[in-house]
């Protein structure tokens, strides 16, 4: 099922990783399991499977913290769940700048976890739930000519038509042609529309 | 006759002469001393005018020719007794011619008128030959005899000579009356003159040591005027400085008063023998009573007869022997009596009293002491010439205490049955060393619990591993437990798996206990390899937090080790921990430890190498001395205590650094005998 989220178990430790296995498996969720960062490297899961990663800061070859920064670099953007032994507060500060969802101390309440891999969870739904928006966005703005993409881009800058008109030495009937057809490929109803819209895909006039 | 006079003076212990003798011999000895023909001339001379005085005499007086052969004859034979046979027969001849020209008729002539002249004449001849001829042969036996006596005295002189040198001793003679004193060749030696000067009071006098002046004279003085026989000692000042003791014997001779004979005995070296032994015997009688020691002086005689019954029995292996039959020991130190013992016996082993020390020996002998006084009488029997060995003692009042015991056998007591023996109390030694011990296993403790301090983190961590997986194991049964339908599948195998991780997390701790244990060490046969494992074991998380890559490469088959567990893992802990912490200032290079365990030799050699930044060329020096440390938060004790541990093993530890980059630690262990 590859919409079923699966949580990463990365600890070199197996009684630990059984054990969350089992926590992760009694609340229905998928698992994997790896014994070391080089194990998931090697066979990582595919960037469109949702899903999270739990695992010790201290781990045998890198430290979980490279790792994360690592798979930053790499284009994997599960969220993490940190573990450590002995947590201390460099640590975690670092491990939340990375991105880490939280950072349980060990030995840790099994709702504090279940927490935790449920709002990593969510964060890589919403994350791709953005990200899906956002390539709709993309394929419908891709239709448009390059002169309406002009156009939209002044418009949802705030230009009058008749300044678009003449910051683009067009009529302006030309203009409110462009617009319309535009907010039509779009499908913008609206004006404000199509503002968020030009936002959303971060465009700027030229 | 000349020859045998001459030998007289050789003689040096005949008897003194009497006056009489003494005048004549030396009328003799002036006589022979004049040249032959001076001597023969004057014989002559004096012959010529004799038988001249007598012929003048006799014709004066008109005696017949019968008185006047007489006188002849008497004349005749008094020269014969004055010289040789020719030059008597040539005053015979002459005596005959003057007989016949004076008193022979026909007077005046040498012509003989009457056969019974020529008769008388030839009577006078024949009886003047006889009598000279006489005369020689007893001059030849005489000579003859003189010559034996010279060369027997020469002889017995030789011997007496010799001996008087041998022995020191001189002898003199000493004519009070006459002041006259003699000498023997080693009196003169012993009062250093040279023999050719002629022996006198005022020579004595002058090397009599003027301590002894007061001494000598009265002796002399009351010897001239009493007669008595003197015998005493005095010293002698000799010109060099060296100072003589001599022994004087001397007594009257008896018929010759005021004259004395007497012996002189050289005895300094005697008298400095008996000085020595005297203060030898002094010395060790000292010893003996005063020293800080205890002396015992043992009567092992009847202990010796039953050593020789055994023997006799045909014992052959004493050691043996009195291991199987400890009784027979206990027999002999019964039979084996104290003699003498010294006032620092009775204060370590009596009561004041050393009446009761003098008893059977095995009163202060414990039973578990047993086998060293066995050990000592073979020791004794072997031809040792001493035994020493620490053991318990007991005192009269039974209380047991640690003692050095030592006894000599010297050949001369061992042979008249006695024993020396020695006891030093060493019981403040044996409790010094205990306390000694008490403080190194003290600060093994410390060391160890410290080095567990630096450990903290690593040892939280490894703990907190299963705890952590228990309580999420706790934590997911009961949810398999909570749902619609159990799992009860899942639930045991999560069960499982808590006591698995429960028994984990114990041994975890029973590792640490037992390095933190504060306990006595224990000698027992230990596998080398198993203590790198089980040190190693205690370090993995640790090296794993460390990103240190650990290499053990274990020589297979090694001999065991005697040494106590937790000590030898406690030197492998803090060895690697330290190569760690080196490690982890010296850069960016992968950190590498490797731990080897190999034979040297004898001895068995453990290696400890990183490579770290290796020990700055002054430390390696001090890296073993207490409270030298180059840790910000270090106590300075963990190598003085890791070389503690070693050496008291038997083995030794040092640190190099490797050419390589890093640095060794290298110890070795004796195997277990």
């Amino acid at each position: 099922m590859a919409d079923a989220p699966v949580v990463h178990i990365i600890d070199d430790d197996a009684s630990i990783r059984t054990a969350l296995d089992s926590l992760f498996r009694s609340t229905g969720l998928a698992t994997g399991l790896y014994d070391s960062v080089a194990a998931f490297m090697q066979a990582p899961p595919s960037p469109d499977a949702p899903g999270c990663l739990v695992l010790d800061v201290r781990l045998p070859g890198m430290s979980g913290l490279d790792f994360q920064e690592r798979l930053a670099e790499l284009g994997v953007r599960l969220p993490a769940v940190l573990m450590t032994g002995h947590g201390d507060i460099p640590m975690s500060v670092r491990g939340m700048k990375a991105g880490a969802v939280d950072f349980l101390t060990k030995p840790f309440r099994d709702q504090d976890m279940l927490d935790a891999v449920a709002a990593a969870l969510a964060r890589d739904r919403e994350r791709r739930a953005g990200e899906t928006k956002i390539d709709a966005l993309n394929a419908q703005f891709a239709t448009l000519s390059p002169r309406e993409r002009q156009v939209m881009a002044l418009v949802a800058a705030g230009k009058m038509n008749k300044q678009v008109a003449g910051d683009l030495a067009l009529s302006e009937i030309t203009v409110k042609i462009h617009r319309g057809a535009a907010m039509r490929k779009m499908g913008a109803r609206t004006l404000a529309d199509l503002v968020r819209m030009a936002e959303a895909l971060n465009l700027r006039p030229e | 006759m000349a020859r045998a006079i001459a030998g007289w003076a050789v003689l040096e212990n005949r008897p003194l002469l009497t006056g009489v003798e003494t005048v004549l011999i030396r009328r003799l000895q002036r006589w022979e001393s004049i040249p032959r023909y001076q001597r023969l001339a004057m014989l002559w001379a004096f012959g010529a005018i004799a038988l001249g005085l007598v012929t003048w005499a006799c014709f004066a007086l008109g005696l017949n020719f019968s008185t006047a052969s007489f006188a002849f004859l008497i004349v005749i034979i008094a020269l014969s007794l004055l010289d040789s046979f020719v030059s008597s027969v040539v005053f015979s001849v002459i005596a005959v011619g003057c007989l016949n020209y004076f008193f022979v008729a026909p007077l005046f002539t040498l012509g003989v008128e009457q056969g019974q002249d020529l008769l008388a004449l030839a009577a006078f001849v024949a009886a003047s030959f006889v009598i000279t001829s006489l005369i020689r042969r007893v001059r030849e036996l005489g000579d003859i005899h003189r010559e034996q006596a010279r060369l027997i005295n020469l002889t017995q002189a030789a011997y007496l000579a010799e001996a008087q040198k041998l022995s020191l001793g001189g002898s003199f003679g000493w004519n009070a009356t006459t002041g006259e004193i003699f000498w023997s060749d080693e009196s003169y030696r012993i009062f250093g003159y040279d023999p050719g000067v002629k022996p006198s009071l005022a020579l004595i006098a002058q090397r009599v040591h003027p301590g002894d002046g007061d001494k000598f004279r009265p002796i002399v003085e009351r010897g001239a005027v009493a007669n008595g026989a003197v015998d005493f000692e005095f010293r002698l000042l000799m010109p060099d400085g060296a100072v003589k003791q001599v022994h004087l014997v001397a007594r009257p001779l008896s018929g010759a008063p005021g004259q004395f004979v007497g012996a002189l005995m050289d005895i300094t070296a005697r008298q400095q023998a008996d000085q020595e032994l005297r203060e030898s015997e002094y010395r060790y009688r000292n010893i003996f009573r005063a020293m800080a020691a205890s002396f015992w002086e043992l009567d092992f005689k009847d202990a010796g007869s039953m050593l020789r019954e055994l023997r006799a029995a045909g014992v052959k292996d004493y050691a043996a022997h009195f291991a199987a039959h400890p009784g027979t020991v206990r027999e002999m130190m019964r039979a084996t009596h104290v003699i003498d013992v010294n006032d620092q016996t009775v204060a370590l082993f009596g009561r004041g009293d050393k009446a009761e020390l003098l008893r059977s020996l095995d009163a202060f002998w414990p039973e578990a002491s047993n086998h060293i006084y066995a050990a000592s009488v073979i020791a004794a029997v072997t031809g040792k010439p001493s035994y020493a060995a620490e053991c318990k003692l007991r005192t009269i009042d039974g209380r047991e205490f640690d003692a050095l015991f030592t006894a000599c056998f010297a050949p001369e007591t061992v042979a008249e049955g006695k024993l020396l023996i020695g006891v030093i109390d060493v019981s403040e030694r044996v409790r010094a060393q205990e306390m000694l011990r008490r403080v190194q296993t003290e600060f093994a403790h410390a060391a160890r619990v410290s080095m567990l301090g630096e450990l903290t983190a690593s040892i939280a961590h490894e703990v907190n591993q299963p705890l952590a997986a228990i309580a999420t194991n706790a934590s997911a049964g009961l949810r398999w437990l909570d749902r619609a339908e159990p799992n009860m599948e899942e639930v045991r195998a999560l069960t499982t798996r808590i006591a698995a991780d429960a028994r984990r997390a114990g041994d975890i701790i029973a590792r640490v206990r037992n390095m933190a244990a504060r306990r006595a060490p224990e000698r027992a046969q230990l596998s080398l390899n198993g203590v790198i494992d089980e040190a190693t074991t205690f370090l993995l998380h640790e090296l794993q937090a460390q990103d240190v890559t650990l290499t053990l490469t274990l020589a297979p088959d090694l001999p065991p080790v005697a040494a106590d567990r937790t000590q030898l893992q406690q030197v492998v802990v803090n060895l690697a921990v330290n190569a760690v912490q080196a490690m982890a200032h010296g850069g960016a290079r992968a950190r590498k430890l490797s731990i080897r365990s190999a034979r040297d030799g004898d001895m068995l050699i453990v290696v400890i190498e990183d490579n770290g930044p290796g020990i700055a060329a002054d430390h390696l020096d001090r890296l073993f001395e207490s409270f030298f440390t180059t840790k910000d938060n270090g106590m300075g004790m963990g190598l003085p205590i890791c070389r503690s541990i070693i050496e008291t093993h038997g083995g030794r530890i040092e640190a190099r650094n490797r050419d390589e980059g890093g640095a060794a630690f290298i110890f070795t262990l004796p195997p277990a005998t």
